[in-house]
C-alpha cells in the first residue's frame, strides 16, 4: 500500500515514529524502523516505550540480544539504545546489566530525563540488595527531575518500598499532615520533597475527617506519634462561609465578625502548642475558583472571597510564634491546575494533584528553616550569569547589562533579587573564572550594573576549579557549604560543583536569563520563619569580620587585638522582647552549638519561666559594629542544687573573640550564687560541632562516663575556681 | 501469531501496571482485578487512571473510573 524508503522514514519526527510502531506493533516493525530511530541525536520517551511495546510480544532476552548487535553494527550506543537496553535488561530479569546500562544512561544526564533514568536505577540497585545507594539516586531524581505529580507519587511508592530496608536515618522527620480532605497524595508529595530535601520523613494522617477530634483529644494518635512539625492544611471549604453573609434587618454594613472558624484555629494552636510545643505551618485559606459572586465576591464586604481574605490577615495577625502561617493564596494564584472538581467528587482531593508538588515545596522550605537546613549564601557567578557576555574578552562596552538589550535587562533583575535578598540577610559571594581586576571592572565602572562591590561578603575570582573556591569561601565566610547555593549559566561547572560538592545547592538555571529569577525563586533556598533586626544587618557584620581580619594580621598578639576591638557586651535572661532572635539563634546554629537542641519559641518561653533555672542571651558590639544577639545559655533545673546545660550556642561570626569564656563564667557565676553545687556540661556531636568537644573539659569540667548519648561534664561552681575574664578586655552594658 | 499473544492494548497496560507497580515481571491478563490484587489499591488506582489517560490521550468520565474492578473494565473504556 505504502512504501516507505528509509530517507522517506528519516524526514519523519519521532511522534511520527512512535505513531507508525503503535499503528503496527510488532518486532518486524520495530527492526524496520530502528536504524532511523537509532540515528536519532535526543531521547523520545514516548518513542522508546512505543519500541518496547513492539518488543512486547517476543522474550525480553532475544530483544536485548539483537539491539545489542545492532549497537556493535553502528559502532556506539545512541541515545534510544542505551535508554531500550537498559529497558529490556530489566525485563530480561538481568539486572546486574540492567544496573550498568542505567548507569551508563544516568552518566549522560538521563539525555534529558534525568529524574526518570535516576528512579529506574534506583529500582534496580534495591533489587539487588543495595538500599542506601538507591536512596542516593531516589534523591537525585527527584533534585533533578520534574517536580510533577506522576513521578513523584511513582517516587513515593518506591520510597515505601525502600524505606523498611534503610538502616538508622540520618535524619528523621516526623510530619503530622492534619486535613478535612484526602490526606493520602498530599501526603505522598510531602514525603518526596522531604526524601529530596535530604530528611527521611514519616507523615502522619488521622482517619479521614477526624483531624479536629486528634487536635482535641489528649489520648490521640496525633499526640502518640510525636510529631517534628505539624502541618495544619486548611482549604477554603473549611472556612464555611456562604457567597454572601446575611445581614440582621437594619443593621448596617460595619465590619462582619469573623467566620468561627479563626476561634476554633486558635484554639487549636494553643493546644499543639502545650502538647506538643513543636512548629506549626498554617496554610493560610486559597480563594474558591469558580464563586458564584463573581467580582461582587472579592468587593462586597459580606462576600465569601473579600472574607477569606480578610480571614487570611486575621491568621497572620492573630498567630503566636512557633505558627508560620504559609502563603496558599498566593501559591494558587500562581498555579494553572489549583482546582480540579473531578478529583474532589471522586476522592475529595484539594489542591488538585498537579498543584501537590509546588505545595509540598512551599511547606519543606519551611520546614528546612524550622530545623536549621535553610541556605544562607548565595554565590553567583559572572560572566553570562550577572552580564551577558565575557568581561575578559568583550570588555566593559562589550557586555549586555541593562537597557537597550531585553537579555541586559534581565541580568539586571537578577541582581535586583540578589540585592533584595542580601538586604534581608542572605549573604552574597561572587565565584569567577576570570582575572581579578576584569571580575571587578563592571561593578566599578558600569553604570547599569545594580550590585556593587560593597554588595558581597566575598568575593573569589582566578582560575582554580570551582569547587575549590566554593571550600575557600565557606573558609572566608566562616558558613559551612551545606549552607550554599551556587548559581551558574554553566552546565559543565554545575555538574562539577554537584559531584565534587554534593551538600552544595546546585539549582538548574537554564539558558535563557529571562528564567533566572524563576528559578532561583523556585528553590525557595533562602525561607526564613522571622526577619530580625540582626537579619537585616548581618550582611554588614559579615563585612566587618573581613575588616577585623585585617586588624588581627596587623596586631600578631591575640589579646591586643581584642582589646582593640573595644568590645560591648549586654546580657539578660530570654525575655518576650528577644524570643524571636534567639528561636532563630536556636534553630539555626550549627557550630557552635554543644547540644543542637531545636527547641519551638513555647519551650524557650517556659525554659525562661521556670525560677529554678536560669537563662541568658548575649549581645556584643565593637567598633567596627553591632553583632546583636549572638549568644545563649539555657540551664535547667536537674536535681537538688544541680542545673544541668541543656543549651550553649554561639553565632558562628564571633567565634574566638572571648566571648565563650565570658558566657561560661556569667554561668558558672550565677550557679555559685544561687548555691548550685553541681552544673551539668552536655556534649552532643554532630558532624558540624566539633569545634566545641573540648569546651568544657578546656573550661574545668571533669569527664563523668555515660551509656551512650551525649557526653557529660560535670563542674562544682561553689569550690572549683571559676574561668576569668581578663580585665577591660569587654565592657559590660546593662541588659 | 497464536491465540495466546496479548493484544497490543494488553501489552501498553501491562507495561503502566509494572511502572506504577514497580513489578517488572508482572504478567498482566484482562482478569488481573483489584480483588486479587491488593497492591492494586485506591493510590495505584489513582494513578493508573492518571498513566492510562496520558497513554491513551482520553478522559474518562466519573461513572467509568468508579466501575473499573479489573483489567477488562480498562480496556473497554479507553478508545
Amino acid at each position: 500500500m505504502l512504501s516507505l524508503t528509509e530517507d522517506a522514514l528519516r524526514q519523519l519526527a519521532p511522534p511520527a515514529l512512535a505513531a507508525l510502531l503503535r499503528a503496527s506493533p510488532t518486532g518486524d516493525t520495530a527492526r524496520m524502523l530502528w536504524p532511523v530511530a537509532a540515528a536519532l541525536p535526543e531521547m523520545h520517551l514516548p518513542l522508546a516505550t512505543a519500541f518496547l511495546d513492539a518488543f512486547g510480544s517476543e522474550e525480553p532476552v532475544d530483544a536485548l540480544a539483537w539491539l545489542d548487535a545492532q549497537t556493535g553494527v553502528h559502532g556506539s550506543s545512541s541515545p534510544l539504545s542505551a535508554w531500550l537496553g537498559a529497558s529490556l535488561a530489566e525485563l530480561a530479569g538481568d539486572d546486574f546489566y540492567a544496573r550498568s546500562l542505567w548507569e551508563a544512561v544516568t552518566d549522560a544526564d538521563g539525555y534529558g530525563l534525568p529524574g526518570e533514568a535516576l528512579l529506574a536505577l534506583a529500582r534496580v540497585q534495591l533489587r539487588l540488595g543495595d538500599p542506601s545507594g538507591a536512596l542516593v539516586s531516589l534523591r537525585d531524581a527527584l533534585r533533578l527531575g520534574e517536580a510533577e505529580w506522576g513521578f513523584w507519587s511513582r517516587s513515593d511508592r518506591f520510597y515505601q518500598k525502600l524505606a523498611p530496608k534503610l538502616s538508622a536515618p540520618e535524619r528523621p522527620l516526623k510530619l503530622a499532615l492534619l486535613s478535612s480532605a484526602t490526606t493520602t497524595f498530599y501526603a505522598a508529595a510531602l514525603r518526596m520533597a522531604a526524601v529530596r530535601d535530604g530528611y527521611d520523613p514519616t507523615v502522619y494522617e488521622p482517619p479521614f475527617g477526624a483531624w479536629r477530634q486528634d487536635i482535641l483529644d489528649p489520648g490521640s494518635a496525633l499526640y502518640a506519634f510525636e510529631p517534628d512539625i505539624v502541618i495544619l492544611a486548611t482549604h477554603w471549604r473549611d472556612a464555611h462561609l456562604p457567597a454572601f453573609a446575611a445581614l440582621e434587618d437594619g443593621a448596617s454594613l460595619g465590619p462582619l465578625a469573623p467566620p468561627p472558624v479563626l476561634d476554633e484555629l486558635k484554639n487549636f494552636w494553643s493546644l499543639l502548642g502545650e502538647r506538643l510545643g513543636c512548629p506549626v505551618l498554617q496554610h493560610s485559606f486559597d480563594l474558591p475558583a469558580d464563586d458564584s459572586g463573581g467580582a461582587l465576591s472579592a468587593n462586597d464586604p459580606t462576600g465569601r472571597i473579600r472574607r477569606l481574605r480578610e480571614l487570611n490577615e486575621s491568621l497572620r495577625r492573630e498567630a503566636p510564634s512557633g505558627v508560620t502561617v504559609v502563603d496558599v493564596e498566593a501559591l494558587a494564584a500562581g498555579s494553572d491546575a489549583w482546582s480540579d472538581a473531578r478529583q474532589w467528587l471522586m476522592h475529595k482531593q484539594h489542591p488538585a494533584m498537579a498543584a501537590l508538588p509546588r505545595l509540598a515545596d512551599a511547606d519543606l522550605a519551611l520546614i528546612r528553616a524550622a530545623t536549621g537546613l535553610a541556605r544562607k549564601v548565595l554565590v553567583l557567578d559572572l560572566d553570562n550569569t550577572l552580564w551577558g557576555g565575557v568581561i575578559g574578552e568583550d570588555g566593559l562596552e562589550g557586555i549586555r547589562v541593562g537597557p537597550p538589550h531585553a537579555d541586559g535587562e534581565a541580568f539586571v533583575m537578577l541582581q535586583h533579587y540578589a540585592r533584595e535578598l542580601k538586604e534581608r540577610g542572605v549573604l552574597l559571594a561572587v565565584c569567577s573564572k576570570n582575572n581579578a581586576a576584569d571580575a571587578r571592572l563592571p561593578f566599578e565602572r558600569h553604570e547599569s550594573m545594580v550590585l556593587k562591590l560593597d554588595d558581597f561578603a566575598a568575593f573569589v575570582a582566578n582560575w582554580e576549579d570551582k569547587p575549590a573556591n566554593l571550600i575557600r569561601l565557606s573558609e572566608q565566610l566562616g558558613v559551612g557549604l551545606d549552607s550554599f547555593v551556587f548559581v551558574d549559566d554553566n552546565p559543565v561547572e554545575r555538574a562539577l560543583v554537584r559531584r565534587e560538592l554534593p551538600e552544595v545547592a546546585v539549582p538548574e538555571l537554564g539558558h535563557d536569563p529571562a528564567r533566572f529569577v524563576e528559578t532561583l525563586a523556585r528553590g525557595r533556598w533562602f525561607e526564613a520563619l522571622t526577619l530580625s533586626g540582626e537579619d537585616r544587618e548581618r550582611h554588614a557584620a559579615y563585612q566587618a569580620n573581613a575588616a577585623r581580619r585585617e586588624l588581627e594580621a596587623a596586631v600578631p598578639d591575640l589579646e591586643a587585638f581584642l582589646r582593640q576591638l573595644q568590645m560591648e557586651i549586654a546580657h539578660g535572661p530570654i525575655t518576650e522582647r528577644n524570643l524571636d532572635r534567639v528561636a532563630q539563634l536556636v534553630s539555626k546554629t550549627n557550630q557552635f552549638n554543644l547540644t543542637t537542641r531545636r527547641h519551638p519559641p513555647e519551650a524557650l518561653r517556659q525554659f525562661a519561666a521556670d525560677p529554678a533555672g536560669w537563662t541568658q542571651a548575649f549581645r556584643l558590639k565593637d567598633r567596627y559594629g553591632d553583632n546583636g544577639l549572638v549568644g545563649v545559655v539555657i540551664a535547667v533545673p536537674a536535681g537538688e542544687s544541680a542545673w544541668e546545660i541543656d543549651t550553649f550556642l554561639m553565632s558562628c561570626r564571633v567565634i574566638g573573640r572571648g566571648l565563650r569564656r565570658y558566657m561560661l563564667a556569667t554561668l558558672l557565676n550565677a550557679a555559685r550564687e544561687r548555691n548550685i553545687t553541681r552544673v551539668t556540661g552536655l556534649y552532643a556531636p554532630t558532624p558540624k560541632n566539633a569545634m566545641v568537644a573540648a569546651m568544657y573539659p578546656d573550661a574545668g569540667f571533669t569527664p563523668e562516663p555515660t551509656d551512650g548519648g551525649a557526653q557529660r561534664f560535670v563542674f562544682d561552681p561553689t569550690t572549683q575556681e571559676l574561668p576569668v575574664v581578663p580585665e577591660g578586655m569587654f565592657e559590660v552594658l546593662g541588659s | 501469531m497464536p491465540d495466546a499473544t496479548p493484544s497490543p492494548r494488553l501489552l501498553r497496560l501491562q507495561r503502566i501496571f509494572r511502572d506504577v507497580l514497580d513489578e517488572p515481571a508482572l504478567r498482566l491478563s484482562e482478569d488481573f482485578s483489584t480483588a486479587d490484587h491488593p497492591e492494586w489499591d485506591s493510590v495505584a488506582m489513582v494513578q493508573i487512571v492518571l498513566a492510562v489517560e496520558q497513554e491513551f490521550g482520553c478522559e474518562l468520565d466519573m461513572a467509568q473510573v468508579a466501575q473499573i474492578k479489573s483489567v477488562a473494565d480498562i480496556l473497554r473504556f479507553i478508545p
